[in-house]
């Protein structure tokens, strides 16, 4: 009784909330096109026609399954619709399971090895391709080639790479060398970062394109001064190019958490989270939830538990890049 | 410019809607019951879309008051869930005998019961497999076919490592020991993995089932209405230990660890493995891997000391939750047509040889005894007469097909949370076999308490 009871106030606020949400976007929408105290011209109308995509797509792609996401992780589910309210029982559910811990801290090492082995390449090929006087084109696009093979494809590259036994690439390779063939991503304590080198890989021409747009719009006047002051090769780059790439940089650094802490489809395609949950993620798990046992509730309690440390730790990077008054 | 741009902007926003408005509406002016099934083959194969809907036609024929549709998809773990939710899952839908327990509980599964017992659907198959498609009494499915899980063996592989009898047969290993030692022979002589178990999606604990029951191990009982994970036992343990022998003993398993049912089937239909546990020679194998028809044999699964078990598995047939009675009606009406049923039509003959004519043609291995376990009550007469049919497309050596043994224990899967229970088997299988230093006891202990821990300390049975 008192669970109906409160599945129906539930449901009433979350379709109040859909409607009161519409409503406001309707009345801002309607204040922004009448009651701007700027008269809005006809190229205004324009702008704001062409954001009406965007703006639906972010409502229905982006806050409307985050916000259904998270107050159904607090229902009790059958299929996707919820039939009464849960409280926190999915949530206790979730953090019951023994595997729980284990995959938190697989999601953790996750992004501690993407930080140690991918954060730094982008920077350093940057900084070195700027150097470069010819074939710098011709690199930048050999270097983007690896973001346009889809990320599936790019797991199966690798995980032919990576095959154990007489079969492997890199196997083959140590075998040239007269060396032991290994077992790659059956180690358990090699799994997660050989996933990573895998994504570094297909990732990093991205982030060196950023950065080197950063490189290029620094006042080459600065190294000139600096140079005709006496400053060297290293103090050059410690005092003018590290400062200028540290903004961009912090950025690229909590892009790269917020994303590798959702990593899910290479574990899938690579080893399932094997061996034994060894390279199991959250997000991985959540899908199992998902789809392999149909525990919609316990899947969007994880996701919700993964949102909800991601979301502390974009607080964090605001706070920073406040004390550090960049930008 | 502004004006371009401002139609532009238009344009695009409209093209936004322009295809909200409508929604899939059945059409039913034409006063038919409209059904879709699901299954149909996809455009890669013309030949059977062609077969396929000619068996429609007739249907319609006999049944003018229903209009069928094909729907080529066909049940995946990952797109189930979206469709059945959207409303867009085929009427009458295909899928495994693991995936029943859930999709009932879950309600993605029409209640068939009244339907069924008109078409005497409700006594028509064995006890057990009857069983299967009810809860609470109520009927949900009808099963489309039943195997028992056997052995698939690689004939050129025996062949090479002198394995075959005088009659070219190859010659079988009756026991887990001499599988492993038949495993040995072969890669000796061979080179290639002489036995290959998956350990990924479920499948492992799936195949690993077989081998654990004949050892004597359990995995859960009932007690005082509530299930517990007992697979702690020395029939589980001694099981993980001969896969643990495989690998670090003997050296007989395949080099990469990561493999699923379809991995397995790789290697097995690229001749780089010898045997395998399969519920019977997929279709892959000579369609995909180009396998010769003529090197594929299956055999009933080796025996433990508790003797030789083999795992009931299937397809059964589900209707939409959603469904109306005249559609659950009009879908049971099709099944019986198609030949589910225990006689043989007229039509289901020629359907039946229809597709058998196909596989020939398609170079499967067709031969005439009926492979597996009886899905009928009154299968003996029906089983002649499906024989008979078979006889008339044999094209391979019948020896090689011996899936069925007097001393098979035929036994259904465990029946709480069995996908659950095949992800921790995996999870152990790959320890045990990525892990030289690997403790098995340890491990089961700690797999049972955690089992008990993560799905049975909640668990209601419904």
């Amino acid at each position: 009784m008192l669970k109906t009871l409160q599945h129906t106030l539930f449901r009433r606020f979350t379709d109040n909330y859909i409607k009161k949400g519409t409503k406001m976007f309707k009345r801002n929408f309607n204040r922004g096109l009448n009651k701007s105290p700027v008269r809005l011209k006809k190229v205004d109308m324009a702008a704001w026609i062409l954001c009406v995509p965007f703006i639906f797509g972010l409502y229905f792609f982006q806050i409307r399954p985050i916000i259904i996401g998270l107050s159904y992780s607090f229902c009790e589910m059958k299929g996707f619709s919820p039939i009464g309210f849960a409280g926190l029982d999915n949530f206790i559910s979730v953090i019951r399971d023994t595997a729980f811990i284990k995959t938190l801290i697989n999601t953790v090492m996750y992004t501690v090895w993407s930080l140690v082995i991918g954060f730094w390449v982008p920077i350093f090929v940057a900084v070195i391709v700027n150097e470069l006087v010819h074939f710098r084109g011709t690199l930048k696009v050999m270097m983007y080639l690896p973001c346009i093979v889809p990320s599936l494809a790019a797991s199966l590259i690798w995980y032919f790479f990576y095959q154990p036994g007489q079969a492997g690439v890199l196997n083959q390779v140590i075998l040239l060398f007269g060396g032991e063939p290994q077992v790659w991503l059956q180690d358990k304590n090699l799994v997660i970062p050989l996933i990573i080198i895998s994504m570094t890989w297909r990732g990093f021409g991205s982030t060196v394109v950023f950065y080197l747009a950063a490189l290029q719009g620094i006042n080459q006047e600065l190294y000139e001064a600096a140079r005709i002051d006496g400053a060297g090769i290293i103090k050059r780059a410690k005092t003018i190019t590290l400062p200028h790439l540290a903004p961009i940089a912090l950025l690229m650094f909590v892009k790269q958490i917020i994303g590798i802490f959702q990593i899910q489809s290479e574990p899938m395609l690579m080893t399932g989270g094997g061996p034994n949950g060894a390279s199991l993620s959250l997000n991985l798990q959540s899908y199992y939830y998902m789809f392999n046992y149909f525990q919609t509730e316990r899947a969007l309690a994880l996701g919700t538990i993964t949102f909800a440390i991601l979301m502390i730790t974009n607080i964090f990077y605001f706070r920073i890049e406040k004390k550090l008054e960049i930008y | 410019m502004k004006k371009i741009a401002l139609i532009l902007a238009m344009t695009m926003s409209a093209g936004m809607f322009a295809g909200c408005g409508q929604t899939a509406k059945e059409v039913t002016d034409d006063g038919k019951i409209h059904i879709t099934v699901s299954d149909f083959p996809t455009n890669a194969n013309p030949d059977a879309q062609e077969l396929q809907q000619s068996e429609f036609d007739r249907f319609m024929e006999a049944n003018p008051d229903v209009a069928v549709e094909g729907d080529q998809y066909a049940y995946s773990v990952d797109t189930f869930l979206p469709l059945v939710n959207s409303g867009k899952i085929p009427t009458l839908y295909k899928t495994w005998f693991t995936e029943i327990d859930k999709i009932i509980d879950s309600g993605y599964a029409a209640d068939i019961t009244a339907a069924a017992t008109k078409y005497g659907y409700d006594e028509m198959f064995e006890d057990n497999i009857a069983d299967l498609m009810k809860k609470d009494g109520k009927i949900y499915g009808i099963p489309n076919s039943v195997y028992t899980m056997g052995l698939d063996v690689n004939r050129k592989l025996f062949e090479e490592a002198g394995l075959l009898d005088e009659n070219g047969v190859p010659i079988v290993p009756q026991t887990w020991d001499e599988l492993v030692q038949t495993a040995v022979t072969i890669k000796q002589k061979t080179g290639k993995a002489g036995f290959a178990i998956p350990t990924t999606q479920n499948y492992g604990g799936w195949n690993f089932m077989n081998i654990a029951w004949s050892y004597g191990g359990n995995f859960m009982e009932v007690r005082d209405g509530k299930p517990y994970a007992i697979f702690n036992n020395e029939g589980v343990i001694k099981a993980f230990e001969l896969i643990y022998d495989m690998k670090w003993k003997y050296n007989v398993l395949p080099e990469n660890t990561f493999l699923s049912a379809v991995n397995v089937q790789e290697l097995f239909g690229t001749y780089n493995s010898a045997m395998n546990i399969a519920s019977s020679p997929a279709g892959a194998l000579t369609a995909t891997y180009k396998m010769s028809k003529d090197d594929i044999a299956h055999f009933a699964s080796p025996a433990g000391p508790a003797g030789r078990y083999a795992l009931l598995g299937g397809e059964v047939w589900f209707i939409k939750p959603d469904a109306t009675e005249e559609e659950i009606d009009a879908c049971l009406r099709y099944l019986k047509f198609k030949g589910i049923d225990n006689v043989i039509t007229e039509s289901a003959e020629k359907s039946l040889r229809e597709s058998l004519a196909s596989k020939v043609e398609d170079e499967y291995p067709v031969i005439s005894q009926g492979m597996g376990y009886p899905m009928y009550k009154l299968d003996g007469e029906r089983q002649k007469q499906i024989n008979k049919i078979y006889a008339d497309y044999q094209n391979v050596n019948p020896d090689l097909y011996n899936a069925v043994t007097d001393d098979m224990i035929i036994r259904a899967e465990e029946p709480y949370k069995a996908q659950e229970l095949y992800k921790v088997i995996d999870g152990i299988l790959q320890e045990i076999l990525v892990n030289k230093n690997a403790d098995i006891p340890a491990l089961v202990a700690q797999a049972e308490k955690d089992f008990q821990h993560n799905h049975f300390d909640n668990y209601e049975i419904k």
